[in-house]
Parts: C-alpha cells; structure tokens; sequence
C-alpha cells in the first residue's frame, strides 16, 4: 500500500465528523482514494481498485463459468452424438443465457459485493456513497454488463437479423458504444464503468488483515531529549518499516544506524561504547516513538525532520 | 513512559480486534447467517469497540501497523454489519411482487410514447402494404420474412400459421437469439443517445407488423395470424414496448437531468429503468416458451385468441395493481 502521509495519519485536529452520511468525496490524497462516514460517525478511507485489478478478477470469474460450462458442454456434444442435435445445441445456449446473466449477480449478493474473481483479487464492490449495499444496485451493476458487452457484439456481428436497413451504420455505431463505454472507467477518477454508475457502486481495495508484532527497544541504549527532538512521524514510520523487514539488510542497518547517529550527534568517537546496529534502532525506534506520542499528546505533531512542530504548522 | 501508554492500550484491546476478525473473516466466507446466537450478539459490541479503537490509535499511535490494521478491520467489519439484507432469492421475489411493476408505473409517459409509435407504426405498414404490397420488402427483413411474402398464396401462409414442424426446444432456443430480444434490448441502449432513437425502432417493428398483417389479411387469414401472433405476441410486444419506453426514459433523464445533475440522475433512472428491462427479458422468455410450446399443442383460432386474451388481462392487472398497496420501494438506498 503506498505510503501517503494523509492516508495513514488523518489530521488529529481533524476529529469526527458530525453528520452521519454524506456524499464520499474524494479524500485530500487524490481521486483514488474516497471518503466515507460510517453512521456511527467515524470516516474510514477507501482504495479505489485499481482497473489491471478488475480485470484479473473477471478474468478469474471468466474461468469459473467456463469450468461450470464444461460438463455443459460435453453433455451437448454427447447429445449431439446421439442424434439429437438440436437439443444439444438449446441446453447450450440456455445454460450460457442464464449462468453468464446469473452468476455475477447471484455471486455478488451471496458474496457481499464479490464474486469469487473479486474476493480472490481482494477487491469488492460497495456503494458509492458509504450506504449499505442493496441487492438492487448489485442487479443493477451486473444486468448492464450485457449492455456493455452482450449487446454491441451481437449488433456487430448480426445485425441484419433485426433490423433489414442500415446494418453498417449499426454496425460502426455499436463499434462505438464498445469504444465509448470503455472509455467511461478511464475517464473517472473513481474508476467506474457503466454498470456502477446505474448502481451507484464503486470497486474498492479490500487490505488484508495482518496485525504485526510490535516493534520494541531492548532498552539497553538511552538517549537525551534533544537527541530525540531531530526526527518526526514520517521518519519513525521509514524506520518502522526497516524493522520490520523480516530480513533486514546487514548493510542498510548499518547505513541507516550510521546516519542517525550523525543526525542526532551520537558520540561515535573511538571510545565511545558502540551498540550493535540492530539494537541501537530498536531502542532508538522505541524512544523516539514515546517521545513523539507525548507530544502528540499535547497537541504537537512533528511531521517531519523539517517541521519545526512548533504548534505553528500542522 | 508514553509508548508504555499505547502499548498497554493495544495489549488491552488486542483480543477484542482478533475476535473480531475471525468473525468478519467467517462472514465473509459465509454469510452472516452462518454465526451463532452469542457471536451475532457479540458483534455490534465488537465492532464499535474497533470504531472506538481506531479513533484513539489515529489520536495518539504512531505505531502504524496497528492503524492500519484496525483501518482495514473497521473497513471489513462495516461491510460485514452494513451488507446487503436479503438473498437473492428474497429479492427475486421482491423484485416480481413490486418492483417491476412499480418501476413500469412510474415510467408510464415513455412507455405510452413507446407504445404509440408502436401502435402507428403497425397501423401504417398495414395501410401502405395493403395498398402497394411491395411496401412488405421495405419493412421486412429476408430472414424474418422466410418464404412469405405478398404473392404467397393462401395455403403457403395457412401452413405456417398452423404447421409449425420443428418447433418445441428448437423454437425456444432461436428466441434467446432472436429478433425482438435484441430489439427490446438495443431499444433501451439506445436512449443513451436520447430516445429517439428507441421511437424509431419501435416505430420500424410496428411497421413490420403492419406489413406482415396486411399480406395475411390479402388471403383472408387476417385473424388467423392474429391469433397466431398473439399468444406469444402479448408478453413480447410488451416487452418491446417496455424497453423502448426505458430506452425514451433514459434519453429523458440525460435531456432534462434535474437538479441533481446527470450523474445522478442516471443512476437514480437507471435504477428504475434497470428493473423495466429486466423484467422485459423474463417476459421475453415467457413469450419463447409459448412461441415453442403453446404453439404447436393449440392449433385451434379460438383457443389461441382467449389465451392471448388472458394473457393481456393478467399482465395488465399485474403491471396496473401489484405492488400498490405496499410503500413504494425506494429508488436509491440514500
């Protein structure tokens, strides 16, 4: 997930909001991430999929129907063996009619907004303006995938069958509409397509749920108050994340222990006791750590090595 | 120490998260219905307790592995609590009891628009064709027409009026890829580009129904193929006409968008409009199995014109009454 220091650290001055739903909005950090206030009041933010996302979910749904229709399709060529071909060929066309329409939608709502392509990829789909997901909008959003895709194909490629003039207009005109539709998610922000802008939905990133184990100081090594005043949150997260490599390298400690110390003018002469690296950013992370959330406490966010957290800014 | 203060807090919570999770986990995997009485009843408590959690961590953690997780708990745990009330099934039913016809009420105008420029439409490919019968090719296509056309004879069209060979299974499969599905459902795309076009296609079909009824009505088999057309014709046309008044709503809704702006205004019609053509497609595979079945196991004028008469009656009570009794289902979840 990238790092953007919004996402991570809504702005503690910020509070909770008062009204209990209103229209998402995108938040400070960019269009792709979106806004929603809980009815207890309380805004959580929200990824917008990503599209190379949705159609590797699709793709996954895609498999699964034809995997459904194999034993379709061996009973129709089975019946078609046997003579009786015609109803080989009308199993056929029904069971694709009805699992293409129903799957998507019938998965969606017994899957809380994700079919099985969509729960894999970890992504679903949820109403855009933070309210609770009906079944309606899910019809919705996946009824219009035969407009999107169903409808123009079938124009393209048989289009005399219903209408006996003008079929190369049609057929430009629903080249067309494939075109325009698939311009329609590259265009918003949100990343909609057609069918979530019926239902009123949008595809977000759901994160995996993985609680880390906190990273502590040994407390062999002690540092001064003004040692601790040189970084801010943004540096205490960078090296929150170092330590939390599962296999640190050897080097970037040393490198990143080495400069600290000069930051913070740790006594780094020939005679000056020196911690093992990993250790001394442990302690380091864990002091820092208790130094900023005191003051943070009291109001003052140090953002960064540069922000002077004066109360001035922030 | 302050990080002793945060600390604690995380080792005070920590187990209420980790409930927590498990149950969003299961029901996400399966359902909310899959949890017990004493883990439905702990839930709410649960998840207000991360609310909670995630408004003190955002204060005062700087410790963000714990803010992330608790903001993709939360996340996770108001889909879970906040998903949708009903299965599929139930909204299935919802849906047939008082949503469509609903949605239909409430487009009444386009669907009348529609309906006119049907109806005139079939009234002029009548007349033109039974004045100049070459007007037939103009309105209908080679594929639809077959053999017939305005020098056929009477036998010729009596044979199909009545001797439908091959039909059953066969009849219901070329209907899923038929003529009037495709022209109810490109009626409807097409009021994206604002309705007119919609009246057109639906003004074009009236005229290919005019024509064909003109030809049968040369060789005094007007009723016959009346009483051939409708049975299945009923549900069919209707569907037409629904999805060419979904597709003349749509155009309305881009045209004439309302305070709300276009966006809005097109999911919120879209909505509606959605649930016409959905149900058009159901009547579309009604009228399939008649076309396949009824067809060939009633072969008798009579019987066909009072099925299709029942027909008409019970969709227009259904259309008309149901769902009126009930408060409207609302269009949008806000």
């Amino acid at each position: 997930m990238a790092r953007r220091r919004g996402a991570l650290a809504p702005s503690a001055g910020e509070g909770i909001r008062v009204t209990a739903r209103r229209a998402s909005r995108p938040a400070d950090d960019g269009p792709r991430t979106v806004r929603l206030v809980t009815p207890e009041g309380i805004p959580l933010d929200l990824t917008v999929a990503e599209l190379g996302t949705r159609i590797a979910a699709l793709a996954i749904d895609l498999l699964i129907i034809l995997v459904v229709m194999v034993p379709v399709i061996l009973a129709s060529i089975w019946l078609g063996l046997m003579g009786a071909g015609e109803m080989g060929s009308t199993l056929l066309a029904l069971a694709l009619f009805f699992v293409r329409t129903f799957y998507f939608a019938w998965s969606e709502i017994r899957g809380g907004g994700a079919t099985p392509g969509k729960r894999r990829m970890g992504i679903r789909a949820v109403d855009f303006r933070g309210g609770p997901l009906t079944t309606d909008a899910l019809f919705a959003r996946n009824l219009t995938r035969e407009l999107e895709i169903f409808l123009p194909v079938w124009a393209a490629l048989a289009a005399e069958s219903f209408w006996p003039s003008a079929p190369t207009v049609l057929r430009l005109g629903s080249l067309a509409w494939v075109v325009a539709l698939l311009c329609v998610p590259l265009l918003d922000p949100q990343r909609r397509r057609l069918g979530d802008l019926v239902g009123g939905t949008i595809l977000i990133e759901i994160p995996p749920l993985a609680l880390e184990r906190e990273v502590r100081g040994v407390g062999e090594t002690q540092f001064s108050e003004a040692m601790l005043g040189h970084y801010g949150i943004y540096e205490l997260e960078t090296l929150e994340e170092i330590l939390r490599r599962p296999k640190s390298d050897r080097r970037l400690i040393n490198d990143v222990a080495g400069r600290i110390k000069k930051r913070i003018d740790w006594p780094i002469g020939p005679r000056d006791p020196q911690p093992d690296n990993a250790v001394f950013l442990r302690d380091f992370y864990s002091a820092q750590r208790a130094h900023l959330e005191n003051k943070v406490l009291f109001g003052v966010r140090k953002e960064d090595k540069h922000d002077p957290a004066d109360g001035a800014r922030g | 120490m302050a990080a002793s203060r945060t600390t604690r807090f995380r080792e005070e919570r920590e187990a209420g998260w980790k409930r927590l999770a498990k149950l969003v986990e299961q029901i996400e995997r399966q359902g909310v219905r899959s949890l017990s009485e004493e883990q439905a009843i702990a839930l709410p408590g649960l998840y207000r307790g991360a609310l909670s959690s995630l408004s003190v961590a955002r204060s005062i953690s700087l410790d963000s592995s714990v803010r992330r997780y608790l903001e993709s708990l939360t996340l996770r745990a108001y889909y879970c609590i906040y998903g949708p009330k009903e299965s599929f099934i139930q909204a299935l039913a919802r849906f047939v009891r008082a949503d469509f016809p609903v949605a239909v009420r409430r487009s009444l105008g386009p669907v009348a628009l529609s309906a006119l420029a049907m109806i005139l439409g079939t009234v002029i490919g009548w007349w033109l064709t039974a004045t100049e019968p070459e007007w037939f090719y103009s309105f209908v296509g080679a594929e639809l027409a077959g053999d017939r056309g305005p020098g056929s004879s009477r036998e010729s069209l009596r044979k199909v009026l009545y001797d439908e060979s091959g039909g059953g299974l066969t009849g219901f499969a070329t209907f899923l890829l038929s003529h009037n599905t495709a022209v109810g459902i490109l009626s409807f795309a097409l009021g994206f580009a604002l309705g007119v076009p919609s009246l057109v296609l639906m003004f074009s079909n009236g005229l290919m129904l005019g024509a064909f009824a003109a030809i049968h009505e040369r060789v005094g088999l007007a009723l016959d193929f009346w009483a051939w057309v409708l049975p299945h014709g009923v549900p069919e046309l209707s569907a037409i006409v629904l999805c060419g008044g979904a597709g003349v709503a749509m155009g309305r809704a881009l045209l004439v968008p309302g305070p709300h702006g276009r966006l809005s205004r097109l999911a919120l019609e879209g909505r509606d409009v959605g649930r016409i053509v959905v149900g058009s497609v159901v009547l579309f595979v009604i009228a399939g199995l008649i076309e396949g079945y009824f067809r060939q196991l009633v072969t008798d004028r009579t019987t066909r014109l009072v099925v299709a008469g029942v027909n008409a009656v019970l969709l227009a009570t259904w259309l008309g009454v149901a769902g009126r009794s009930r408060r409207a289902p609302e269009r949008a979840s806000a």
